[in-house]
């Protein structure tokens, strides 16, 4: 197998630990046979469809891309009518994966080529070259595993382990990269100067349920009641405004998936009567601002709300409660930047040398809460030209900034739950 | 060797010397109960109601973190305890008195050291009382003419909380400086 054949996958329905997991596995798989790349750019989808929102994951997908192969994994694969979707059994072998992978890649039209239609999606899909450390890490954990091995035990079994010489620092910048792909996806940069590109990077937040549920709210506050969002299996979501509460009847993962597929009319709105409390009541609650700040970032999956200007200054009311809500990748540099006013989002991906889709999801979610806006004032519009980041790289760095970069390397450890010192 | 530090201030009970102790690597060294009327006679760098703690980096340098005293009759101490400081931070109790009137005290009597720096503010207890709502706190710093300023509910035991604290000040003084 050659580059010319690598196809690109997307994923759906897995949680970040089983993501992480899932790359792990597929660096067993020969990494030219297949590599993640974003829903939009895929030649084949791979869904978990054991998750609750399984089938509902299956028809979205097939609804939004008919032609597409599919792998579908499950505890037990029913006989499937479609031709171009291929089972595997859970725990899924590597053996059972390259097979499925090879059979979807027959199903492909022959005028698709997998890669050789977009190289440069998947090159931007691993958007920094793994430094030999950590890519040596990767392949002795991967010569580790048996060839069949359920995909949670996977990363039980490797959690933690590292070469001696590796920079934890960097270990622990990749695994943050590696996380990030549950809330900003891995939508690759596109180039902003080119309007056909636009397209890529733009959403409609009211076709998801990012949009049903601001309307839900602002309905719910109309009519001073807690009001419930259905999906095709029943109540997913109560939202109640009066106590600033959600009570989510949905795996994390299922709403998830929910959330990242336009609704298309699968999921309502109702008040919530007396015969939903035993319900409610048997439902964890949390914070209404965590939820909607959680949807609009999968929904975004590392894009803007439509309407959004590349150009215009960006500034930040209020930052976001990062203590009490997931903190996206580089969300603290983004808000920082922003606090000082006077940075557009194109200004901003160039000033901290970010992948775009960082940027992106992190204005859409601050976006869905109301903590930023966009400054289009000639007075502002001029002075943002006054602070634009210069290209030569000829501005001096503060004198700090060494020291800071040691002090946020051990913050990050703390951040991601482990000694960044070791 | 430089002698770096990261100031904790705020009214007593607001979690300080708990925040302190959770973001320092070593045991904490912890004055406070030895302020009494007799300590304030001994020299300062060696009295003095205050805590300390220290985050040990990977080459070996040391960020050294000092909570101020609460009281108001510590003032003397803000001064010197800020000295060579690169941020402060400023936890507030959501849940005692009027949280606002105490931020803009401590803004007040910090702001020389936070125009040179940057501040960030740790609203502790908020679970206990949920009003003001960290947009209020927003506000008040706007009056002020401080800006955008991170406000995060946190809770003062939990290392993670303090250290995004910290993440967020040094972010607003350098967004560009990358781990």
């Amino acid at each position: 197998m050659n580059a010319q054949t690598t196809l690109r996958l997307c994923h759906s329905g897995m949680d970040s630990r089983s993501l992480y997991a899932f790359e792990i596995f597929l660096s067993r798989v020969d990494h030219r046979a297949c590599q993640i790349t974003d829903e939009e750019a895929a030649d084949v989808a791979f869904i978990d469809i054991d998750s609750d929102l399984g089938t509902y994951l299956l028809e979205g997908h097939r609804l939004l891309y008919p032609a597409r192969p599919l792998i579908v994994s499950a505890q037990a694969p029913k006989p499937l009518d479609d031709p171009l979707t291929v089972a595997v059994t859970k725990p899924v072998g590597l053996a059972a994966f390259s097979a499925a992978l090879e059979q979807a890649r027959r199903l492909l039209p022959a005028t698709q080529p997998a890669s050789a239609a977009a190289p440069a999606a998947v090159a931007s899909a691993e958007p920094e070259a793994a430094p030999p450390a950590v890519a040596a890490d990767t392949a002795s954990r991967a010569e580790d595993i048996p060839d069949e091995m359920p995909i949670e035990a996977l990363f039980d079994r490797n959690a933690g382990r590292r070469p001696a010489n590796a920079d934890p620092v960097v270990l622990l910048r990749q695994l943050e990269e590696r996380l990030s792909t549950f809330y900003v996806g891995s939508m690759p940069d596109v180039d902003l100067d080119n309007p056909a590109a636009h397209a890529a990077i733009y959403y409609a937040p009211e076709h998801f349920l990012q949009g049903e549920i601001a309307r839900a709210l602002a309905h719910a506050r109309e009519i001073r009641r807690p009001v419930r969002i259905d999906d095709g299996s029943g109540a997913a979501l109560f939202l109640d405004p009066r106590s600033g509460l959600a009570y989510q009847a949905r795996s994390t993962n299922a709403l998830r998936a929910l959330a990242q597929l336009p609704t298309r009319g699968t999921v309502t709105m109702g008040r919530v009567e007396s015969r939903d409390a035993p319900v409610i009541g048997g439902l964890v609650s949390r914070p209404l601002e965590a939820l909607e700040w959680d949807v609009a970032l999968w929904a975004s999956r590392g894009r803007l709300p439509r309407g959004t200007h590349l150009d215009h200054p960006v500034r930040l009311r209020c930052w976001p409660n990062l203590t009490r809500l997931a903190v996206p990748p580089e969300a603290m540099r983004i808000a920082g930047l922003w606090s000082k006013g006077g940075f557009s989002l194109r200004d901003t991906v160039h000033a901290l040398g970010v992948p775009q889709r960082y940027v992106f999801a992190f204005y859409s979610a601050c976006h869905a809460l109301g903590l930023v806006e966009q400054v289009a004032t000639p007075a502002a519009l001029a002075a943002a030209r006054m602070t634009r980041p210069g290209s030569d790289g000829t501005q001096p760095a503060p004198p700090m900034r060494g020291l800071f970069k040691r002090i946020l390397g051990k913050l990050l450890g703390a951040r991601l739950g482990e000694a960044a010192t070791g | 060797m430089s002698h770096y530090k990261i100031i904790f201030a705020g009214p007593v009970g607001a979690g300080k010397t708990t925040a302190v102790s959770a973001a320092s690597d070593i045991p904490p060294v912890r004055t406070d109960t030895a302020a009494s009327d007799e300590v304030r006679d001994i020299k300062p760098q060696t009295t003095v109601a205050l805590d300390y703690g220290a985050m040990k980096l990977a080459d070996g340098s040391t960020i050294h973190l000092y909570g101020t005293p609460g009281q108001p009759r510590f003032d003397f101490m803000w001064e010197i305890l800020t000295e060579g400081g690169i941020a402060l931070i400023l936890l507030i109790d959501n849940a005692r008195g009027d949280p606002l009137r105490e931020l803009r005290f401590y803004l007040g009597a910090f702001s020389g050291f936070i125009r040179k720096t940057a501040v960030a503010i740790g609203v502790t207890h908020a679970d206990q009382r949920s009003t003001p709502r960290l947009a209020d706190y927003q506000a008040e710093l706007d009056k002020a003419g401080f800006g955008c300023v991170p406000v995060f509910e946190v809770d003062a035991r939990e290392r993670r909380d303090v250290c995004l604290l910290i993440e967020a000040v040094l972010s607003v003084i350098d967004p560009v400086a990358r781990a």
